[in-house]
């Protein structure tokens, strides 16, 4: 047969193009590496302090993207799951006195119930209930810890100390270390996850839940899967943010939290891996930037802003313009020409 | 005896506004599908408005600019921003409704800072007993406003334009070869939305006093009314606003001040997962 | 021959209307059975409780021996019973190749490890379920849009997409609720004869559709719903000389 002439076979299975698809993980792992050495590189405690805060926004942005990217499953619940982590961190490490090697591990475990938890009472209901009720689980643990002595009540905790390996965690270089790590595992969890068999499946209840179960995938069992690895990472943000403010109120549990997340995955294409991280490091240093000029007050004005702006002009985000048919057009024919190709 | 009737009247106070952004919501719902989080930050604006902002104007100049704003707010931003979306994907048009009621929200607290506003009320500081019941005129207005509102309503929906109105729910196309104008007709009931926003914000201001972010919660109870009772019928919508006022008022006076919010989002959380379609709605399912 | 799949009674009511009554279906293995019957005569509804996807008011299933009544979809499919909607269900923004790969689910058995650290086993297993999918979209002639989104495909592809996906979860019963429907003749022609050459790969088949002729020459056995109850079962040539199957389609053209 003249399979192996026919365009369409080599286009879809065969050599794959070594240019722009190949340079991106080379890219990755480049820019990965530089972010490592970075704060040695760079030995400035305000801006190593700045560098440790971006990686907890990271690692909260990304739970986002698993959510709402991966699963499609949009949650507001970002703030319940890191202001849990937060208190959970302070009363585990801070108060217990468990070490962070394994108390974030243990914050994590939190964090990972009450995503389960989220995802339990949310599994009967879809899109904008999904959203509000995880939003209002926020509302409700804010609620709890206010009310709780236990817990410092409006005032919050201060006073404690997180360590890790036995250094203070406040120590930005560390802290940002730390964070770095989580952030990397994550970041490996989820480029592994929808490569897989699992990846599939949140895909396939994204798109389509009854054609899902149709072909033997327990979407609520990958929906519960989404929102315990969420948890757990939103959690582990929160416990680390603990040494990064050095004191927990109830705040964490602000629609301050919630919006700036939202913002960061709407504006970087809730599909977009690249896109988030990146909006998530230039918005967290535009927040810092306006603070520093005394113009803190209208960040929130602007991330709503861009919340509305960018659903309403560019609903796929940043990224988005990555993976739109346009720019994956002009980069195929780009290819082609690279290749002799006579399309 | 006399404590629960005093809850009992306040309960349907706190609903009635509660009520009156549910009721916008399902005008809204039942015509379009899409439920507009921006009533509440409305309502903010219109409070702001009617008691902040313009403190020289009379006081029925400032209540009418309120209404008016809310109604343009309400207009422009369907027109201009959610329809867009909200035809190619729904959620992403209520996300934006959040967003821009925060939008809302921080450009007032710009203005006007962010510590809460006392409020005086149009009404007086007056109370009235009647027997035991002890109410104040501003208490006693919201509910002859609510009423009035509500009739309004009613009026309008019954009536040959609201039939069509109503026909348009059912099928719009069809209604569009009817020779029904759906675009104008939606358009008219967001402004009518507006309206009930306007009116919620300046009642709800003496109660609460005024602060930027007023908006997003009451925004989200009267959401958890809505759906408490139906938000497929405008009639459920209201009663589960009602309903809610009054379980979380009585709530607070016999069992706890502190855990009102924990119980309204319990209560979300509980008819989600009990009854979907709301305690009077009924079960629609999808067909494949 | 073996009975794979035998439903007892089977009962739907939707309010006041019994969508389905009472009704019995027998599959035998590696048959190809059509289920036919008038619109809204309850032959979706039916398939719909086979398949778990509905609930059901009363009745018994049995697949391949065992009793799987009330069991939910994603169990149905991991048992082996994999399907295709009337109003195609597919994975709209993912590409063809996509699409059937998720169909592979069931067999794709790596442990959690492997999915969250992408290790050379997974990589192993990943790379054989490609090939298959491939070659899967190779034999039915949908190979040159594999890396298509399925948005982007016509509606013929698109119905041939989603048995395809049925498929490629190598299911010992596949249902399918009218894949003719809306195609023109000459793929109409061709999903014949895919369906026969399944079923001479041993494959079960249970199919609805209008396209009586296409059922009559391809059917090993049939059954005729009519307003919820079966009123015919058997050969295709039994079936035909019917008298109740021919009054329930004439007063059907008379209702026209
Ligand atoms: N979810 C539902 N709720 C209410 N009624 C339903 C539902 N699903 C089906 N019905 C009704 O049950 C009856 C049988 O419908 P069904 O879809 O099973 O018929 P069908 O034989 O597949 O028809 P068609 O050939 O048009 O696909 C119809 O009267 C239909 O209106
Ligand atoms: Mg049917």
């Amino acid at each position: 047969m003249t399979d192996t002439l026919s365009p369409a076979t080599t286009g879809a299975t065969g050599r794959r193009a070594p240019s722009a698809g190949n340079l991106l993980p080379i890219i990755g792992v480049v820019v990965a590496a530089v972010a490592v050495v970075l704060p040695i590189l760079v030995d400035d405690f305000a801006f190593n302090y700045l560098m440790s805060y971006t990686v907890i926004t990271c690692i909260l942005a990304l739970t986002m993207h698993l959510l709402m990217g991966l699963a499609g499953v949009f949650s507001l619940g970002q703030a319940a799951m890191f202001g849990a982590g937060a208190y959970a961190a302070v009363v585990i490490i801070g108060q217990t006195g468990i070490d962070g090697t394994l108390g974030l591990f243990l914050v994590a475990a939190v964090g990972a119930v009450i995503g389960i938890l989220m995802g339990l009472v949310t599994l009967r209901t879809t899109d904008l209930y999904l959203a509000l009720t995880t939003l209002a689980f926020g509302y409700i643990v804010e609620n709890l810890v206010r009310n709780s002595d236990w817990l410092g009540g409006p005032q919050g905790i201060t006073g404690f100390d997180i360590t890790f390996a036995g250094s203070y965690l406040d120590e930005p270089k560390l802290l940002y270390w730390v964070g770095l790590g989580f952030l990397y595992l994550l970041i490996v969890i989820i480029m592994s996850v929808r490569r897989s068999k699992v990846g599939r499946a949140l895909m396939a209840t994204r798109e389509s839940p009854i054609a899902a179960r149709s072909i033997g995938i327990d979407t609520r069992r990958y929906k519960l899967l989404a929102f315990g690895v969420a948890g757990a990472f939103a959690a582990v943000a929160g416990g680390l943010y603990t040494a990064y403010a050095l004191v927990v109120d109830p705040s964490v549990f602000g629609i301050d939290l919630t919006l700036s997340v939202l913002a960061i995955a709407i504006v970087g294409g809730l599909r977009s891996m690249p896109g988030i991280i990146v909006v998530a490091i230039v918005l967290t240093y535009f927040r810092n930037s306006a603070e520093t000029f005394g113009a803190s007050q209208y960040v929130l004005l602007i991330y709503g802003l861009l919340i509305v702006l960018t659903l309403r002009f560019l609903p796929q985000g940043l990224g988005g313009l990555l993976t739109s048919p346009r720019v994956l057009a002009a980069t195929r024919s780009i290819r082609a020409r690279f290749h002799g190709g006579t399309q | 005896m006399e404590t629960f009737v005093q809850l009992i009247a306040a309960g349907l106070v706190t609903g009635t506004i509660y009520a009156l952004i549910a009721a916008g919501y399902a005008v809204l719902y039942t015509a379009t599908g899409f439920v507009n989080f921006a009533l509440g930050a409305q309502a903010m604006i219109g409070g702001y408005l009617t008691y902040v902002f313009l403190p020289e104007l009379p006081l029925i100049v400032r209540v009418l600019l309120a209404i008016v704003v809310s109604i343009l707010v309400s207009v422009a931003s369907w027109a201009f921003f959610y329809r867009q979306v909200a035809e190619k994907d729904m959620l992403s048009a209520v996300i934006m409704s959040f967003g821009f009621s925060i939008v809302m929200a921080e450009f007032v607290r710009i203005i006007a800072g962010g510590i809460p506003l006392p409020a005086e009320s149009p009404f007086g500081s007056g109370v009235q007993q009647i027997g035991i019941l002890s109410i104040s005129n501003h208490s006693m207005a919201v509910l002859v406003v609510g009423i009035v509102l509500f009739a309004a309503l009613a009026l309008v929906f019954r009536s040959r334009g609201g039939m069509s109105i109503r026909a348009m729910f059912q099928d719009k196309e069809m209604a569009e070869t009817l020779g029904i104008p759906t675009n104008r007709v939606v358009i008219g009931l967001f402004a009518l939305s507006g309206v009930f926003a306007a009116a919620a914000g300046i009642l709800t201001g003496p109660i609460l006093s005024m602060s930027p972010h007023m908006g997003t919660s009451l925004a989200l109870i009267a959401f958890v009314g809505a759906i408490l009772g139906g938000l497929g019928r405008i009639s459920t919508a209201i009663i589960g606003a009602i309903m809610l006022g009054l379980l979380e008022t009585l709530f607070a006076g016999y069992v706890s001040q502190d855990y009102r919010t924990t119980l309204v989002f319990a209560v979300f959380i509980l008819v989600l997962i009990v009854r979907p379609a709301g305690v009077f709605g009924s079960k629609t399912k999808v067909k494949v | 021959m073996t009975v794979i799949l035998e439903a007892r009674g089977l009962t739907r009511k939707f309010g006041g209307l019994t969508a389905v009554d009472n009704a019995d279906i027998t599959v035998d293995e590696h048959a190809l059975h059509g289920l036919i019957g008038p619109n809204g005569a309850g032959k979706t509804t039916f398939v719909n409780m086979i398949t778990g996807v509905d609930s059901i008011d009363g009745g018994t299933v049995t697949f391949e021996g065992k009793d799987v009544t009330g069991l939910r979809s994603f169990h149905m499919a991991s048992l082996g019973m994999a399907r295709s909607f009337q109003t195609s269900q597919l994975f709209e923004e993912e590409s063809v190749l996509s699409n059937v790969m998720a169909g592979r689910h069931r067999h794709i058995d790596y442990g959690f490890p492997h999915t969250f650290f992408y290790t050379p086993k997974t990589s192993r297993v990943e790379r054989a379920n490609r090939e298959r999918c491939m070659a899967l979209l190779e034999q039915l002639n949908l190979a040159d849009d594999a890396k298509r989104l399925v948005a982007e495909l016509p509606y013929g592809r698109r119905r041939l997409v989603e048995m395809a996906r049925a498929i490629a979860s190598e299911p010992s019963l596949l249902v399918l609720d009218e894949p003719a429907a809306g195609l023109p003749g000459s793929d109409v022609e061709a999903l014949g004869e895919t369906l026969v050459s399944l079923s001479k790969n041993g494959y079960t088949v249970l199919i609805i559709e209008h396209n009586i002729g296409l059922l009559m020459s391809i059917c090993d056995g049939l059954t005729v719903l009519s307003e919820g109850r079966v009123i015919a079962d058997g050969v295709p040539s039994v079936v035909r000389a019917d008298p109740q199957v021919i009054e329930a389609y004439i007063g059907r053209s008379d209702d026209a």
